[in-house]
């Protein structure tokens, strides 16, 4: 059903514009920093320099090549996001279908566990925790993931609990099979399409968090070119030089709306599916 | 029905009804007349205490404003009398005896005498109180400041020392009304506190009974701002006349627009580079002089400074009195840097330089750093940690960004005698120290050929990489006049002269 | 959808701020850096730290520390501010109402804003002016909140037009509808990136109710349309999104941290980042438990409404 499905919403016109503006990304993720004409830490100019043929971006605060920082400062984003999503994700989903399999006392514990971290509006979650255990990448990511999780287990129990009221379930928890098994086998598979909205919208949403994270200073530390990082390193000279701050902003941009395009659409055609079903 | 969507129309229609409720205050206001409002940097800590243990920016620029200390400096860095008008030694220069100035009177209207002069040094001298000033004035005995006469105080100390009175500039001792400290601290400045809200806003305004010439300004106003960026915005909005503080970045994309100016104190204030001379691998003078070969002092003057700086040879500011040593420039030269980590067996040298980011330029200077020391090989990373980080870890980070605004002589007192707090390299070298010892012992006229060898000595030895001095850059709207430039950095303790129009 | 329920929701509520107290306060305790070390700064003796951790209760038992602190918080004393001793609730005052103000302004705007954009979309759905607020709102709802207000100062304040104020703070003292022109930058941003969210969500419910067979009877039945569009389509719509609209009232109090920093705007959100940074534990508390107490309300209202529209 999630191929069918995947395959179907690849097909409309939003979609499609959403996965080009993804592969453009995926490019310059994988081949930009091949491509990059200068390393991108390496002082090559006097700052906040115009365009030339030279340097077509122009150099950012510190006289480095804006395009050689570009290229080479998606990875980290993208590590990053696809981290935090993940973590979201199975987090959200693992704690959403326990509670729905273990109705009473269990349930009550970990939905209000849930709203303990969904009561910390997310930034001030992680602006908490950075400030005890120091700026690193890996803990900034793993604790938007951990934000996500709370919104995505409310979805999935959600989603989960008329599955197991279904007659095979009932039938499969009446004969001892074990939880996992009854979890894993028959559960999961019947909510994939809540599943695949979820993951494709926290993809967003991490997108846009994280770089927000980047920019405060609470994620990667200079001088590692990173698209966030660059829009705060730069913005201080946003009105004698626009593209340091601009271009990267556009990426960002671009990054975060090819996911919701694509997410969108799967979210349309699930519920159309499913409305016919 | 028949209309479309207009879902941002109707958003801006109503931000244009909302602004259209008019806009209060700001540049227009008459009543804003001779009130010069200034914004800072946000300190949610600030207190009035003059004395408290952890003065940032904005408390110090309010003291300059409300207090003074029994001297003062020029805008040329040169010592003037203040409270005092005189200050003789006895022989050995172990005892001095102050003279006041006759006629000041605090905000409040009282007389100011010698024992607010005592009362005030007594509890500056005070450990317990943890002054911040408290290590300028170590050499005080406490049990041997009294009051003569009305006007005479007589301060006994531990040990020579021939530069009192050069001591007494600073900001930090200034003196304060008997008993007022520290809840409610009042003092003899041309302003005298209005308003105080910690963290938000502050208004001094001109206390009528000053001795001294008074200001033209009816009021002076801080706003604080948790940005830089905030800074520019309020002064291109005109919320605020000056931006007290800002990057060469910012200075360089506001100057110009809207009839902004920018005043550019050019000055003795410098970023530098702490090395832990208690430990390896800075333990070795060679280390320590191989970096400094690698140093592009004129790419961090123009790259990180946007040129509003001038390059600096690796020793503390001089004095304006004394001519400044005869030591060749360092420039860079990578062979030199490399022969030398070589025979101190560094030469797969690599570290980290830990900032906190406090101030503008300070994460840029070690990134610099670190491309220039790749030249060599010498693998740098930049470690940002968060200011209370770095304080909580302070005295323990092998390589540092530290930054200086002080003249020279607070400078050594401070931070480059042996077990002094602000002494994070834990530097310790005996003929510095002797020296040190030797300049304070000996009569005025002596003191610069002494500072200048102890200028050579931080040049071969120090723990301090000094790439640069900058300027202190205050962009103003074009109708503030009267703003002059301070070689120490403090342009904003001259107000005297200034008028906003 | 009884007293009882909604008894127990408010006594969850209590339950889950006090955990979220707990954990703030065990995080706190892993913050590098001595508070008193940090008060002080680094020219103060090993002594003078040791004696004002005394002072401020540093030194005891954690349990006892917390105990204290959760004693006067439930006698009406939520401490002093460990920079500077002033108390909380007085540092914290002027800061909700600040705050408060720009949240249910924003609010009030955002409501029926969402409601006529998504349903003037969704009449006349698939034409260009519903293309357009669809692409609208995907490109908005891809932009960080930081870059939307970046470039609404840019826009309106400093660079290009120069009409409103580019920072808002409101002076210590004055009440902040005192000083509309300053309110108008944070409320648009707050109101825009909720309008976007919202709005697209209610298009979906009224496309959603349009499309559903009751609907499709009544126009067979020849019900006018916009008969059909305000007695039966909208309510519905209404009811279902309005747990949408709770989440929204509580993404725009998170909000309210980013743009208040953004804008300079003395607010809770200003308040706390400081704290963090200044390891203020009494201050951070207060804040954070503000904060997630009105986030949680939000969600209950919703909620609440939501069962009381489906009970109708």
């Amino acid at each position: 059903m999630s191929v069918s499905v995947a395959r179907r919403a690849a097909r409309t016109g939003r979609a499609r514009l959403g996965l080009g503006l993804l592969a453009a990304i995926a490019f310059v993720v994988v081949f930009g920093p091949l491509l990059a004409p200068w390393p991108p830490t390496a002082i090559v100019a006097p700052p906040l320099e115009g365009p030339s043929a030279q340097f077509p971006l122009g150099t950012d605060l510190l006289g480095r090549d804006v395009l050689s920082r570009l290229l080479s400062g998606g990875g980290t984003l993208t590590w990053m996001t696809l981290l935090a999503t993940g973590i979201g994700v199975v987090l959200g989903a693992l704690i959403g279908l326990t509670a729905a399999y273990r109705d009473g006392v269990a349930d009550t514990v970990l939905m209000r566990a849930m709203d303990v971290v969904l009561s910390f509006p997310e930034t001030i979650f992680v602006l908490v925790f950075v400030a005890a255990f120091g700026r690193h990448p890996l803990l900034t990511a793993s604790l938007v993931g951990v934000a996500f999780a709370p919104g995505v287990s409310r979805v999935l129990r959600g989603a989960a609990l008329p599955v197991f009221d279904s007659e095979y379930v009932l039938w499969a928890k009446a004969n001892g099979l074990p939880g996992r098994q009854i979890v894993l086998g028959e559960v999961l598979p019947g909510v994939t399409s809540p599943l695949m909205v979820e993951t494709g919208m926290r993809l967003v949403w991490a997108v846009t968090a994280i770089a927000s994270l980047n920019y405060l200073g609470f994620g990667i530390t200079p001088p590692a070119p990173d698209w966030g990082l660059m829009v705060s390193e730069n913005q201080d000279g946003l009105a004698v030089a626009p593209l340091p701050v601009l271009a990267p902003i556009a990426l960002i941009l671009m990054m975060a709306l090819g996911g919701n395009l694509v997410a969108e659409s799967v979210a349309r055609t699930v519920s159309r599916t499913e409305g016919k079903s | 029905m028949s209309r479309g969507p207009r879902c941002l129309p109707v958003l801006l229609l109503a931000a244009a009804l909302l602004a259209g409720c008019g806009r209060p205050d700001d540049a227009d206001d008459p009543a804003g007349a001779g009130t010069l409002r200034i914004s800072v940097s946000t300190d949610a800590g600030e207190v009035l205490n003059p004395y408290a243990s952890n003065q940032g920016p904005i408390q110090e620029l309010r003291s300059s404003l409300v207090f003074e200390g029994l001297t003062a400096l020029g805008p040329e860095g040169r010592t003037e009398w203040r409270l005092a008008t005189g200050m003789t030694p006895n022989a050995d220069r172990t005892q001095w005896t102050i003279t006041l100035r006759p006629g000041v009177k605090f905000s409040d209207g009282t007389e100011f005498t010698a024992a607010d002069v005592v009362s005030s040094i007594k509890y500056l001298r005070d450990p317990a109180h943890a002054a911040q000033g408290l290590a300028l004035i170590q050499m005080i005995d406490p049990a041997s400041i009294q009051a003569v006469d009305k006007l005479t105080v007589r301060v006994g100390l531990t040990e020579p020392f021939s530069p009192f009175k050069d001591i007494w500039t600073s900001v930090l001792l200034p003196m304060t009304k008997t008993g007022s400290a520290p809840a409610k601290p009042i003092g003899t400045g041309p302003f005298a506190v209005k308003s105080f809200a910690a963290g938000r806003e502050s208004t001094v305004e001109r206390s009528d009974g000053y001795w001294g010439r008074k200001p033209k300004l009816a009021a002076v106003q801080l706003i604080e701002y948790q940005s830089q960026q905030a800074q520019a915005n309020a002064l291109l909005s005109g919320r605020v006349d000056i931006a007290s503080n800002t990057t060469p970045t910012i200075a360089k994309s506001l100057a110009g627009r809207g009839g902004i100016q920018l005043l550019d104190s050019k000055g003795t204030f410098s970023l530098q580079i702490g090395l832990d001379t208690a430990v390896a691998p800075f333990r070795d003078v060679r280390v320590r002089q191989a970096l400094r070969l690698l140093v592009d002092r004129q790419q961090i003057v123009s790259n990180v400074f946007s040129g509003y700086a001038r390059i600096a040879n690796d020793y503390e500011t001089t004095t304006p009195q004394c001519a400044a040593p005869n030591l060749p420039q360092r420039a860079p030269d990578i062979a030199a840097a490399k022969r030398l980590l070589a025979e101190a067996g560094q030469s797969d040298l690599s570290f980290a330089i830990t900032t906190d980011g406090l101030l503008p330029g300070m994460s840029e200077l070690a990134q610099v750093f670190a491309q220039n020391a790749a030249l060599a090989g010498v693998k740098v990373t930049v470690n940002v940690v968060p200011t209370p980080e770095l304080l909580a870890k302070w005295g323990q980070w092998p390589a540092f960004v530290d930054y200086n605004p002080v003249p020279y002589l607070p400078s050594v007192l401070g931070g480059l005698l042996p077990d002094r707090v602000g002494n994070a390299a834990h530097w310790n070298d005996a003929a510095f120290t002797g020296l040190a010892g030797e300049l304070f012992r000996s009569p005025e006229q002596r003191q610069c050929p002494l500072m200048n060898r102890m200028h050579e000595i931080e040049y071969t030895n120090g723990p301090y990489i000094i790439p640069a001095f900058s300027d202190v850059l205050l962009p103003h709207r074009a109708a503030v006049q009267g703003l002059v430039p301070d070689v120490n950095g403090r342009p904003l303790s001259f107000l005297t002269d200034v008028t906003v129009g | 959808m009884t007293a009882r329920w909604l008894v127990r929701r408010l006594a969850l509520g209590v339950l889950v701020l006090f955990l979220v107290s707990v954990l703030v306060f065990l995080v706190t305790q892993a913050l590098p850096g001595d508070v008193a070390r940090i008060v002080l700064g680094k020219d103060a003796t090993v002594e003078q730290v040791a004696n004002l951790r005394h002072q401020l209760g540093l030194d005891q038992p954690l349990l006892e520390q917390y105990g204290r602190w959760l004693g006067g918080l439930l006698t009406g004393h939520p401490g002093v501010s460990l920079q500077n001793k002033e108390p909380v609730a007085e540092i914290l005052g002027p800061r909700i109402v600040n705050s408060f103000t720009l949240g249910f302004i924003s609010m009030a705007l955002i409501l029926p804003l969402s409601v006529a954009a998504g349903v003037l979309s969704a009449a006349r759905r698939d034409s260009f002016a519903d293309k357009a607020f669809v692409a609208v709102t995907s490109l908005s709802m891809a932009l960080p909140p930081f870059v939307v207000g970046m470039l609404l100062i840019a826009l309106f304040a400093t660079t290009m037009l120069g009409v409103l104020p580019g920072v808002s703070d409101i002076p210590p003292g004055d009440l902040p509808w005192g000083h509309p022109a300053e309110l108008v930058l944070p409320v648009a941003t707050l109101t825009f990136m909720g309008v976007m969210y919202l709005g697209r969500l209610v298009r979906a419910s009224v496309i959603d109710a349009l499309d559903s067979e009751y609907v499709q009877m009544a126009v067979l039945k020849g019900l006018s349309r916009r008969r059909i569009l305000f007695r039966h389509a909208l309510p519905n719509a209404i009811a279902a999104s309005l747990p949408a609209a709770g989440l929204v009232a509580a993404v725009t109090i998170t909000g309210v941290v980013v743009v208040e920093y953004v804008y300079s705007y003395p607010g809770l959100g200003t308040a706390l980042v400081s704290a963090v940074n200044s390891h203020d534990l009494p201050v951070l508390q207060a804040c954070v438990l503000i904060l997630a107490a009105t986030y949680y309300l939000c969600n209950l209202l919703a909620d609440v409404l939501a069962a009381a529209g489906r009970t109708r």
